[in-house]
Parts: C-alpha cells; structure tokens; sequence
C-alpha cells in the first residue's frame, strides 16, 4: 500500500470512529482529552502498517485507541487522575445548568471504575459484539458478560455524591 | 440509573463533541509524526557524537610514549566505559521497545509490565554499567598520572589519591542512590498498578467468570 493509499484509510478511519476515539480520550484523560486523542491518532498511524486483517478496521483501531490510553494515562497522565474527582473537572456541557445530564453522569461514573471496567462499559455503550469486546480486550466472553452485569448493578446502586 | 438508557445519549454526545477539534488533530498527526521521528534521530546522533568526542579526547593520549601504561589502560577502560553504554542504551531501545499497541489489552499490558520490569533492572544497576566503569577508569588513570611523578612526597602521592577515590565513591553513591530513589518512585508504581490491571484482566480469563462476580 502507497502512503497516500495509508492516509486516505486513515483519514476514512478515524472519521468513522470519531466518535468512539473522543469518548475513550474523554473517559481516560478527563481535563486532558486533546491530548490523549492526538496521540491516539498518532498511535494509530503509526500502527497502519502493521495491520494484518485479522480483525476487522475498526475493531483494530479500538484496540489500538484504548492500549494507548491505559498506557498514557499511565505516563503523562498520571499524577493528575491521582486527583481525586471534583466538580472542576467536569466540563460543562451546552444546554445544561449542572453538567448532571445522563452521559455527563455516566462519564462520572467512568471514572469510579477501574481501567479494565471503565474499557469494558465504553465497549458496551458503543455496542460492540461480545466477541469483538473478547478479541479487543483478550479475554472469554462469558468472563465479559459476568463483569458487565456486575457493572450495571453497581451502576443502579450509584449516587453521584459516590463519585 | 440503566445503562441501556444512556447508549444512545452516549454515542449522540461524543460524536457531537468529536466535531469540535477532531479534523484539526487528525491533520496535524502526520506531521507530528515526522516531529517525534526527527526527535528521535536528534537524540540517537547527539548520545553518539558525545561518545565519539570522549573517545577521541581520550584516545588522543594513547599515542604519547610518555604516558604511563596504568594511565593508559584508565584511558582505554574510560573509552569502553562510553563505548558500552551507547551499546546497552542502543540495545535496550531496540529490545524494549514499546509493546504492540494493537495487541489485545491482556497481552499489551504483560508486555508492557515486561518492559517496565527490564527499565527497573537497568535503573537498579546504573552504577555497574553506566558509571561504574567511568569511575573506575578515571581511578585507574589517575593512579597511573600519580605514579609517574617520581618526585612526589608519599604523604602528598596518597593524600591525593585518597581524596580522589573518596569523591568518586561519594559521586558513585550519590549516583546510585538517586537511580534507586527513581526506581521507587517512578517505575516501581506503574509497575505495581500494570500488575494490578493484569490481574485484574486475568480474573477475567477464568472459566466461569465466578472470580469476577465474587470481587
């Protein structure tokens, strides 16, 4: 493949999955979403190459999206999500007076989780098959479905103040 | 709160927000690219040509008659002190390059936690590979320098060496306790939290999935 060929699938792709890429940057890195999303973006074309069609394009560049964020998180982000949560880095959404609307809860929520639920209930939101969260995260569906049921219930039981 | 309730806000609201500055970024990625490549190079010739003007400076004394021959074997320990720690930077780079970011997370996180454990080792043992034959050369050469002057007192000959030597052990403890302090605190936690995220995938891997809805 020519690396005009390379650009013009990449463009395709992140357009495609925007946004899938900015929910991920926005639920790992919080204040510092543009940053976790440009290198996501960085990562994934720098990962093109390697694509081997095992998986489909888009199942990939989630894969590749959210080892990027665990790991960045791990690095430059690190310090500041030591932080603990506070109503100063929720951003305010237009149209809402409290930021208290359901995603907005929902990325509350995130943030009470641990990396791997926080990667799995992304994965459910945006839909994805039992056996595409198995391919992407590395484990057994039914081990997946057990977490998940598990996430919900504690979901019903949250209470923003718990955050 | 449902989270089905939410699948549909969820997806409305970040496409939404992806409008804002998403073009912008995914533009300036191939140039960023080329940034962090150059950066890279910058670094890789800056590590070698500081080597090579060591070695150079050095060796230069290597071909003097009148230098003694414990001076110059200080000198040839020095040059492949610096000879040695291009060769493990340069190889621990290659060999410890980051994981494959399109692995499955289990995978990319044991390999990761690989890495790191490999970057603790190194840190861990500086004083050996980095500074450790550095200093010691240095001493030799030094020794070697001090010898050759005939002239001097004893008093004068050790009371030199022996200030030399203590200030190279005291720069060689300063140097080791700070990598060890560095261990602890920067590498040692992500370790310890890529450990944690490993097994907390692991419990995952389980047949029955019991482990997970138990914790």
């Amino acid at each position: 493949m020519s690396e005009l060929d390379i650009q013009s699938e990449f463009s395709q792709l992140v357009v495609r999955n925007r946004g899938r890429l900015t929910a991920i940057a926005r639920s790992y890195a919080r204040g510092d979403a543009d940053d976790l999303l440009q290198e996501i973006l960085l990562q994934i074309w720098r990962s093109m190459g390697s694509f081997e069609k095992r998986a489909s394009l888009d199942t990939w560049c989630y894969r590749v999206a959210l080892n990027t964020a665990i790991s960045w998180q791990r690095s430059v982000g690190r310090r500041k999500l030591r932080l603990p949560p506070g109503d100063d880095d929720v951003e305010q959404i237009p149209g809402t007076d409290d930021g208290h609307d359901g995603p907005e809860l929902l990325r509350r929520f995130l943030q009470t989780l641990s990396d791997t639920d926080r990667a799995l209930i992304l994965m459910y939101l945006e839909d994805m098959s039992g056996s595409e969260m198995a391919e992407i995260v590395g484990i057994r569906e039914g081990a997946l479905r057990v977490r998940i049921h598990r996430i919900k219930r504690r979901l019903a039981e949250w209470k923003v103040g718990d955050a | 709160m449902n989270l089905d309730d939410f699948k549909s806000d969820w997806k409305q609201r970040h496409n939404e927000l992806a409008q804002d500055r998403f073009d912008e970024l995914a533009s300036e990625v191939v140039a960023r690219t080329a940034k962090l490549e150059a950066a890279i190079l910058r670094r890789d010739l800056l590590e070698t040509l500081a080597a090579v003007v060591v070695v150079m400076f050095f060796g230069v004394f290597l071909w003097f008659d009148s230098v003694p021959a414990l001076m110059k074997i200080g000198i040839v320990i020095i040059m492949l002190g610096v000879i040695e720690i291009v060769a493990v930077l340069s190889w621990t780079r290659r060999r410890d390059d980051r994981p494959s970011h399109d692995a499955p997370l289990l995978d990319y996180c044991k390999a990761e936690k690989a890495r790191v454990d490999r970057q603790i080792q190194l840190v861990r043992n500086v004083t050996w590979w980095y500074s450790g034959p550095i200093l010691l050369g240095c001493c030799v050469m030094m020794y070697g320098l001090l010898s050759s002057v005939p002239e001097l007192s004893r008093l004068i000959f050790y009371g030199f060496l022996a200030s030399f030597y203590a200030c190279f052990l005291a720069a060689g403890i300063i140097i080791h306790r700070g990598n060890s302090r560095s261990a602890r605190k920067d590498f040692i936690p992500i370790r310890d939290e890529l450990a944690e995220l490993v097994r907390s995938l692991e419990d995952g891997v389980s047949e029955n999935g019991s482990k997970c809805s138990d914790s």
